[in-house]
């Protein structure tokens, strides 16, 4: 090596890594805050909610998109698609947009969150009429203890869908709780990690029912499977559009929460106007 | 080849008993009649759908999880009813059985398969492969699975998974 070579200067380039509720955060940015602040207050509550404890592995896989990880994303965080989508979860109530709940988008639109609470249903018979598409009344479990669950939390939260720009989310859905982590493979594909989580505190009873419950998550999710495949849908849809555009009016043109309804695009638009303000700065 | 090579040494008629029984398990998949896949099955038996990471790390959970008979006829009746995907269809490959175990009550038994997926106009694509870890119950007429645990080699699935393996 020539005597005037400085290694300082030919280093791997170093991420600045920061801890949250155990999950390690990395970014090659050279002026992030700190993840307290990038998340902000919400947000934060939300992740010390279902994080802030001792909490233990109990599966991990991988789930390859035939997409683009933005189409996934936008998913994560449009409010409709549950009820039109998945009718397991319609048809066994376990998200409507019936009940009570909310968007929050945090400053800026980057992350979000929607939670609902199952036990206060405002339904005016709109499910049960098929105004709303996607439930089945004549469809039952010969096993309903799929279902079983147990009040978790004090706030009385039984669905909760996080996402933390740009690719990552917290999900709880009745008593399973689930990190997912998309990564881009190319333009046209991307892939899933997820990661099912207990706590060290569970009971046997409380970590049998997680356990049992987990078939409502991943690639052969009673619910979230159909996102696996409809990420490849929208891509085949939007193929030759590229010049066309979309229209994510509902609730207002900025993304400040409007009302305890999740009827409305904050999380979507929020979701593209911080991307679109990263990508022209 | 000695012959602790694959213990224990097993009765050939009840070697082509098991390969039959995984050649219908098979067969049914393939042939859309998922509605006798779970017959198959003890009423009280277990299907797990897991990758061989999570298998090796005795991880809890499964891709897909049915603790008894029940909630396997409910993945039946999800995917006919319920649940939203693109039309397609299984044809597997399934190896003839190793009997890793053997007493009088039951049998334990390990199979390689390998699984291609055709969905609707596509080429045919490998899916899956992995192996069956089976736990069998002879009643002297009927072989009926008491446990499968189907573990993938890949940790990876595409798209999703809502035809049992």
């Amino acid at each position: 090596m020539a005597a005037d070579f400085d290694k300082s200067c030919h280093a791997l380039q170093k991420p600045k890594v920061e801890t949250y509720c155990g999950l390690v955060f990395g970014t090659f940015a050279e002026n992030m805050p700190t993840l307290s602040d990038y998340f902000g207050p919400e947000m934060c509550g939300n992740i010390q909610r279902l994080l802030g404890r001792d909490m233990e592995l109990l599966e991990r896989f991988q789930h390859g998109l035939d997409g683009n990880w933005k189409l996934y994303m936008e998913n994560v965080r449009d409010t409709y698609h549950a009820s039109l989508l998945h009718s397991f979860m319609t048809t066994f109530r376990l998200g409507r947009l019936s009940m009570k709940g909310a968007v929050e988008v945090s400053k800026g639109g980057l992350h979000h969150l929607t939670y609902s609470i199952r036990s206060q249903d405002n339904d005016q018979g709109q499910y049960d009429a098929k105004e709303i598409r996607a439930s089945k009344d004549d469809y039952t479990l010969n096993s309903p203890e799929l279902l079983e669950s147990w009040p978790e939390f004090e706030c009385g939260t039984t669905l909760a869908i996080q996402s933390l720009f740009p690719n990552f989310s917290i999900q709880q859905l009745s008593n399973v709780i689930t990190l997912r982590l998309i990564v881009p493979k190319g333009p046209h594909k991307s892939e899933l990690t997820w990661w099912v989580l207990g706590a060290r505190e569970d009971t046997p009873e409380q970590r049998a029912i997680r356990i049992r419950q987990s078939n409502l998550v991943g690639p052969g999710g009673y619910i979230a499977m159909e996102d696996g495949a409809v990420v490849g849908w929208v891509r085949r849809g939007v193929t030759g559009a590229d010049d066309k555009k979309s229209v994510l009016a509902m609730g207002g043109r900025d993304v400040e929460r409007i009302s305890e309804s999740r009827c409305n695009e904050l999380a979507v638009r929020g979701f593209w106007q911080g991307w679109h303000g990263l990508m022209e700065s | 080849m000695p012959d602790n090579a694959f213990p224990p040494k097993t009765d050939a008629a009840l070697l082509h008993r098991i390969d039959t029984l995984n050649r219908r398990y098979g067969h049914v998949i393939d042939e859309d009649q998922l509605e006798d896949w779970p017959t198959f099955f003890t009423e009280d038996a277990r299907y797990m759908i897991t990758t061989r990471q999570n298998h090796e790390a005795n991880m809890p959970v499964g891709l897909i999880l049915c603790e008894n008979r029940g909630m396997m006829e409910d993945r039946v009746s999800a995917l006919r009813v319920a649940n939203l995907f693109e039309p397609h269809s299984y044809r597997h490959l399934i190896d003839p059985p190793i009997v890793t175990e053997q007493n009088e009550t039951e049998i334990s038994v390990q199979t390689s398969f390998a699984c291609f997926r055709t969905v609707q106009a596509s080429a045919p694509e490998i899916f899956c492969t992995g192996k069956y870890l089976d736990r069998i119950i002879d009643d002297g007429q009927v072989l009926r699975l008491t446990e499968r645990i189907v573990v993938c080699d890949s940790e990876r699935i595409d798209t999703l998974i809502v035809i049992p393996l």
